[in-house]
């Protein structure tokens, strides 16, 4: 059944492991996208796509999954489908949520070229941000472990 | 002094005693820190025998292999320069630089292996399938099997009104063309692709419904009764029989008697920019493949012992093993000799035949990846752009002159066309000629031709 043009959008991730699904889910969270709450597996992506229909689909680049999920959504075109036509910045922000985040998104044609510019843009600098932080956190915890230690 | 350049001295000597003819001594290559990818699959073996016999080495070349995880990115990380090459299904290269799906101008020059696949249906498809395959003298099935023995089960389904479901690797997988070939040559139909109007699901008007699933899942996937069957290299189909959850009915040798198998795909822009750093390449790798075939398969014991650690194939020796040391179990305890099931170098098996890529581009055509009619100059011409037979006797031309191999291991590249005779041993009896492939089309009942359309 097609979903009405006024309803919030969906997202569902295959593939992407436990902290950066946390991060994910924060920041669609905040900025009202719906996250799907399901495990996907290879053989369930055909009947699950067609039943859940999202706008948009995270995949982590090294998923065994991609290739099923590539066809599935080749087979659909009312289906999330590859960015693959991108110029200019959208392009370098693709490469980045590839490269950096290891995640590559799929997106309906609901998703306007901005909105996908602004999403791409929030995700990579979210999931950097939060990955930075808690690096320096960690840091901070071992320099103090490390200044204890030496006070003893 | 290290092999390469005992090599180089080696090769001047011998230059020397030639007369000055062959004084094309080879050049130093342009990148020597190289990132290759492959699919953890037995036929990935001539890069892990590069690798691991120092071939890579003796060329100057520093490799580092990384496992992908799915065809896709493979490809995608070899057009964005992530990695420097990778083993390839045949039909990435061809359907990248037509455009069906990722496009990209992918060339290779070197073909990696012949034959290398099976088919298996569940152990309840088998059962099903039995009554119908004619007995030997012992009681086991005649082979080769042939689809027509599964038609009556699919037709059953049908009349049930459940879909026929299948397992392949990709889109332009050499399992998904293999699959489709055994299934028409039975009367089964696999199904159309129609990318002009957006469905490339490869399933319209489909006897049989034919999905992508990851080589590593295909037994789990058919264990919990989503696919019926599968189309896959191994160890994926010996470990249905070990795990004791279905039979392999066919391999693909018996399917097309010594079909190209995977290709070394890179993109044009990499080979223009460091053609000497590509020639190095392709001759580590022929010698990688002479040695996984020397003194009649001498070899492969070893080679089994390196492809089952885990940053290679990853999978049990034991599994491995049954294929590539040249038996192949079909029903559990039903083990034959399959001596070619992999071959990786003999009958000129690295070379790149024209004729080969024309094979995947018909079976393209037969399924409605190209949707139109396609003159025989276009198939001609496409096969020239993505497969580079020149840059293949390049590296096989200084590997004679380094003494390292005989003019006698290749084709004679003075008379080669680049096209295989035509090629009779197909299961369905059809003959395949390269330089007619319009002609071949009009030869299946099943499949698109002339100027059909779906």
């Amino acid at each position: 059944m097609k979903r009405s043009a006024k309803a919030p959008l969906r997202a569902l991730m295959v593939g992407v492991d436990g902290p950066r699904s946390e991060k994910l889910f924060q920041l669609l969270a905040n900025v009202g996208i719906e996250l799907i709450p399901r495990s996907v597996s290879e053989d369930s992506l055909y009947k699950l796509l067609q039943e859940l229909q999202p706008e948009l689909i995270f995949v982590d680049v090294n998923s065994t999954a991609r290739d099923t999920l590539e066809h599935v959504v080749s087979s659909h075109p009312a289906l999330p489908q590859p960015v693959v036509s991108a110029d200019g910045d959208l392009r370098i922000s693709l490469r980045r949520l590839a490269g950096d985040i290891g995640i590559s998104l799929y997106v309906s044609e609901r998703v306007s070229p901005c909105l996908l510019q602004a999403l791409i843009d929030i995700t990579i600098s979210h999931c950097h941000s939060i990955g930075v932080l808690e690096q320096e956190l960690a840091l901070l915890a071992d320099n103090s472990e490390i200044m204890v230690a030496a006070l003893h | 002094m290290s092999l390469r350049y005992k090599q180089w001295f080696k090769s001047i000597a011998a230059s020397v005693l030639l007369g000055g003819a062959a004084l094309t001594q080879a050049a130093e290559p342009e990148k020597e820190e190289l990132k290759f990818g492959f699919i953890k699959l037995t036929d990935m073996a001539p890069l892990a025998i590069a690798y691991e016999k120092g071939f890579f080495e003796d060329e100057g070349l520093f490799v580092t292999l990384e496992a992908q995880a799915n065809w896709k990115v493979l490809l995608d990380r070899v057009i964005d320069g992530q990695l420097d090459g990778a083993h390839m299904l045949a039909g990435q290269p061809l359907g990248a630089t037509i455009g069906f799906g990722t496009q990209a101008h992918i060339i290779t020059a070197f073909s990696m292996d012949l034959n290398g696949n099976g088919i298996t249906v569940s152990n309840d498809i088998w059962e099903q399938m039995k009554p119908n395959i004619p007995k030997q003298a012992d009681g086991k099935p005649v082979h080769p099997i042939k689809a027509d023995y599964l038609k009556p089960v699919v037709e059953k389904y049908k009349a049930e009104g459940k879909p026929f479901k299948m397992g392949m690797v990709f889109p332009v997988s050499t399992h998904n063309y293999e699959l489709r070939y055994w299934l028409a040559a039975g009367g089964i139909h696999p199904g159309y692709y129609a990318p002009k109007k957006g469905d490339t699901s490869g399933m319209i008007d489909a006897d049989a419904q034919l999905s992508v699933t990851p080589p590593p899942q295909m037994p789990s996937t058919m264990e919990a009764g989503t696919i019926y069957g599968y189309c896959v290299g191994e160890p994926w189909n010996q470990q249905a029989v070990f795990k004791g959850i279905g039979v392999p009915v066919i391999t693909d040798y018996e399917i097309w008697k010594d079909n190209p198998e995977k290709v070394f795909g890179v993109s044009k822009e990499w080979a223009d920019k460091y053609p000497q750093t590509h020639i190095a390449v392709v001759k580590a790798m022929i010698r990688a493949a002479k040695w996984l075939d020397v003194n009649n398969n001498a070899n492969r014991p070893e080679a089994v012992k390196i492809l089952s650690k885990p940053y290679y194939v990853g999978a049990d020796a034991e599994v491995i093993a049954n294929s590539m040391t040249g038996t192949f179990e079909y029903e559990k305890g039903d083990k034959r000799p399959v001596p070619d099931f992999n071959v990786f170098f003999r009958y000129n098996a690295t070379y790149p035949y024209y004729s080969d890529a024309i094979w995947y581009l018909t079976q393209m055509r037969r399924w409605g990846q190209i949707a139109e009619h396609k003159p025989d100059s276009w198939y001609m011409e496409t096969a020239k752009k993505v497969y580079r037979p020149d840059i293949y006797r390049a590296a096989a031309e200084e590997l004679i002159v380094d003494g390292v191999m005989q003019a006698s291991d290749f084709p004679d590249f003075a008379k080669e066309t680049g096209f295989k005779p035509p090629q009779k041993e197909f299961i369905d009896g059809v003959t395949y000629d390269g330089t007619k492939p319009n002609d071949y089309l009009g030869k299946f009942k099943i499949g698109l031709k002339g100027k059909d359309e779906v």
